[in-house]
C-alpha cells in the first residue's frame, strides 16, 4: 500500500527553476506564432506550458 | 474490490520526461503507455493492455458502447442541457483501413483512461475503489487529456472517424466536470479545451477568463493562463478587450513578468492593424 494516501506529496512535479524555464520558454514561442497562421501549434505550446506550470494534485481523491 | 495505485521513481520520471519534452504523436502514445505501465502496477492488473487481452481488437468499439457507463453519460448530458455537447454515438463503425484501425483504437484506450475505473474489468469485479496515489492517475489523466486533443482529435477529424470524435469529447467533458471539480482553475481550462473541439469559442474565451481570474498571481500558471485568454480574444477579434486586459495585466503583475507583458501590449496593437 502506498505510505502517502492523503500525504502532501508532489514528488511527481517538476522543480520550480525547471517550470519556470520552460514556461518560459514555450509562452515565448506561442507568442512568436501570434503573427503567423499556426494557430493549432501556438494553442498546443499554450497547453503544455499550462501543464508543466500548475500545481500538480494533491489530494488523494476516491473516485 | 480495493484498488491500491502505486507510483514508483521510475514512473515518475517518465512523467516528467513526458511534460518536459516536445510534444508530438509519439508523446501522446508514450503518456498512454505511461498510463498502462501503472495500472497493471496494482495488485490486481488494470491497464488498457489487460483489457484488450479479454476482446479482439474487432470487439472492443461494443464493449466500450454497450456499457452502462453510456447510460450513465446520457443521463449526465441530458442534466446540462447543453445542445452543443455531442450525442453518444449508437455504434462505432468497424474500421477498414491499418490507420484508421489505429487511431480508433487509440481513442478507446485515451476514453478507457481518461473513464479508469469505469471500464475496467478484472476476473468479473465491478466496483473498484482506488486508494494510494490517485493523484499521480489524475495527473497523467490530465496530460492522456490534453495530448488526445491536441493529436488524436484532428487525426479523427481530418479521416472523418466522427463517431469516436464524438465520444472522445464527450468524455473528455464528463471527465473534466468529475475528476476536476476541486480544482475549478484547471477544470475550467479543460473546459476551454472541449468547447474549441467543439466549435463553442464563446465559452472558450468564459472558461480561459475563468481559469484565470481563479488562479492567484504569485502561482506559476498565472502568466501562462493570462497569456491563453488574451490570445483567444485576439482570435476572436476583440482587439480593444485584448488591449484593456493586457494593460490592466500589466498594472497587476510581479517585476519578474513585465517583459513578457510589454511584448503581449505591443503585439495586440501589431495584430490589430496586421
Amino acid at each position: 500500500m502506498s505510505s502517502t494516501i492523503g500525504g502532501e506529496d508532489i514528488n511527481h512535479d517538476l522543480s520550480t527553476d525547471e517550470k519556470e524555464r520552460l514556461e518560459k520558454e514555450l509562452r515565448a514561442k506561442a507568442r512568436k506564432l501570434m503573427l503567423t497562421e499556426k494557430k493549432k501549434k501556438r494553442k498546443s505550446l499554450l497547453n503544455q506550458a499550462n501543464e508543466i506550470s500548475r500545481r500538480k494534485s494533491k489530494r488523494a481523491d476516491h473516485h | 474490490m480495493k484498488i491500491y495505485l502505486n507510483k514508483s521513481s521510475l514512473l515518475t520520471d517518465r512523467y516528467q520526461q513526458i511534460l518536459a519534452s516536445e510534444w508530438t504523436f509519439e508523446t501522446m502514445k508514450k503518456s498512454l503507455e505511461l498510463a498502462d505501465s501503472f495500472l497493471n502496477t496494482c495488485q490486481s492488473p488494470l491497464g488498457f493492455s489487460e483489457l484488450i487481452q479479454s476482446y479482439e481488437n474487432s470487439e472492443l468499439p461494443d464493449f466500450f458502447i454497450y456499457s452502462d457507463f453510456t447510460n450513465y453519460l446520457k443521463d449526465q448530458t441530458m442534466l446540462l442541457g447543453s445542445k452543443n455537447l455531442p450525442n453518444i454515438p449508437e455504434k462505432i463503425p468497424k474500421r477498414r483501413s491499418p490507420s484508421k484501425i489505429e487511431y480508433s483504437r487509440l481513442t478507446l484506450e485515451a476514453i478507457y483512461n481518461l473513464a479508469f475505473p469505469v471500464f475496467a474489468t478484472y476476473k468479473n469485479e465491478k466496483d473498484f475503489i482506488l486508494e494510494g496515489d490517485i493523484r499521480f492517475l489524475r495527473d497523467i489523466q490530465s496530460l492522456i487529456f490534453i495530448l488526445t486533443s491536441d493529436f488524436i482529435l484532428p487525426l479523427l477529424r481530418e479521416n472523418r472517424l466522427k463517431e469516436e470524435s464524438d465520444y472522445l469529447n464527450l468524455i473528455m467533458f464528463t471527465h473534466s466536470l468529475m475528476a476536476w471539480h476541486d480544482n475549478p482553475a484547471h477544470q475550467n481550462q479543460l473546459f476551454s479545451i472541449v468547447f474549441d473541439n467543439i466549435g463553442c469559442h464563446e465559452a472558450v474565451i468564459e472558461c480561459q477568463y475563468i481559469a484565470f481570474r481563479l488562479t492567484a498571481p504569485e502561482e506559476h500558471d498565472y502568466l501562462t493562463k493570462a497569456q491563453a485568454y488574451w490570445a483567444a480574444l485576439i482570435d476572436a477579434e476583440m482587439f480593444d478587450k485584448a488591449k484593456e486586459f493586457a494593460l490592466r495585466l500589466l498594472r497587476n503583475s510581479s517585476e519578474n513578468h513585465f517583459d513578457e507583458i510589454k511584448e503581449i501590449i505591443e503585439l495586440s496593437f501589431q495584430l490589430e492593424h496586421s
